[in-house]
């Protein structure tokens, strides 16, 4: 049963059909909000909130995108309403620290400088991008979207995100350039 | 992907930005959903529209309310120059000379209308009586002082020049000719 076929049983009011849309979504749901708030408890409450409004707003969906694409946008949405309110209380509880170092404090950069370890120190490097950059990232590299589906979560042209994601990568590679790791390593 | 690797710190980024998305989603999340969309099957899609539709109709009716309330512009002016009394029937007052006959039909159009509307505009009725005393007082006491005071003034200013014009005119034509 196609995904539209399922949307207009739920549309109906059943259940059964929504949970179907549930168990074949929840999956890049889940990505997309892991991407953003980077937090699996987080990510899974945003998911949730997500898809609980995506069955209350179903006869909203007029078909004019996929039901995927649709349902992807309401959960980067609540993921970032989320980050947003995160990042408030993060800002009260720091509010003498610069921003940047918040950041890089927060995902305890300096403390895994200490490991030699490439994989680590790109994590940290991904991990303390801006959040646009790394935003795209992640989601360009989870190997979940393609690039149309995040231009279309994150609201922006797709050569916005190749830009984003191009970007990125030096940046991460720069910082990793500087604690010695080159290409080839 | 379209962006291609070219060494070891590429592939690294790779699979650091994979494996931080990397996660399953945990089966909590299917059955927190499902429990919630069953226990509140009220916000689900059918009822939903309804709901908008009740809301607009909602909205409707009291805009209509209001709109049926507000003092209509007609009886307004009509009652302004009327003595309490007869603001009940400014239309009719117009129109049937005879008092009496005014009065029998004066309720019939009433009626139908809000009794709220006639309270307002006996109340307006008030107001008219008590404004117009204050300019009258006003007007005749600037008139009084400005007439006054021009007066004494040309008097004193044809005194001195017809007594020194003819002296220096006659004194200085004599010693020319001469």
């Amino acid at each position: 049963m196609t995904d539209d076929e399922l949307v207009r049983l739920a549309r109906a009011g059943d259940v059964g059909a929504f949970d179907q849309l549930v168990v074949r979504h929840q999956a890049a749901v889940f990505r997309a909000t892991l991407a953003a708030l980077r937090d699996r408890e987080e990510a899974e409450e945003a998911a949730q909130d997500a898809l609980v409004r995506a069955w209350q707003r179903l006869g909203s969906f007029r078909g004019e995108a996929t039901f995927r694409t649709w349902l992807l946008s309401i959960a980067w949405n609540r993921a970032m309403s989320r980050r947003r309110s995160l990042m408030a209380w993060f800002s009260r509880r720091a509010p003498l620290a610069a921003a940047d170092g918040v950041t890089e404090d927060r995902h305890g950069l300096l403390e895994t400088l200490r490991h030699r370890d490439l994989a680590r120190h790109a994590t940290v490097a991904i991990e303390a991008l801006s959040p646009k950059l790394r935003d795209a990232l992640l989601l360009a590299q989870s190997g979940e979207y393609g690039y149309n589906e995040v231009a279309g979560m994150l609201k922006v042209p797709v050569g916005t995100v190749k830009w984003r994601v191009s970007e990125a990568r030096r940046q991460v590679r720069q910082r990793l350039a500087a604690l010695g790791f080159m290409d080839g390593d | 992907m379209a962006i291609e690797r070219t060494g070891g710190v590429d592939a690294a980024i790779d699979d650091a930005a994979r494996a931080m998305t990397a996660a399953v989603p945990p089966p909590s999340l299917r059955l927190a959903i499902s429990t919630r969309v069953t226990v509140a099957p009220g916000l689900g899609p059918t009822v939903t529209p309804w709901l908008g539709v009740a809301a607009a109709a909602i909205v409707v009716v009291v805009a209509a309310v209001l709109w049926m309330s507000r003092p209509s512009p007609v009886s307004t002016p009509a009652t302004g120059g009327m003595p309490p009394t007869t603001a009940a029937a400014p239309v009719g007052a117009a129109a049937v000379p005879p008092p009496q006959v005014v009065r029998a039909a004066a309720p019939v159009r009433v009626v139908p209308r809000d009794s709220s509307v006639t309270r307002r505009t006996a109340a307006r009725s008030v107001p008219p009586s008590t404004i117009e005393v204050t300019p009258v007082a006003i007007v005749p006491l600037s008139t009084e002082a400005v007439v006054v005071e021009p007066v004494p003034a040309p008097e004193a200013i044809e005194i001195t020049p017809i007594a020194v014009a003819p002296l220096l005119i006659g004194v200085a034509g004599d010693a020319l000719e001469e």
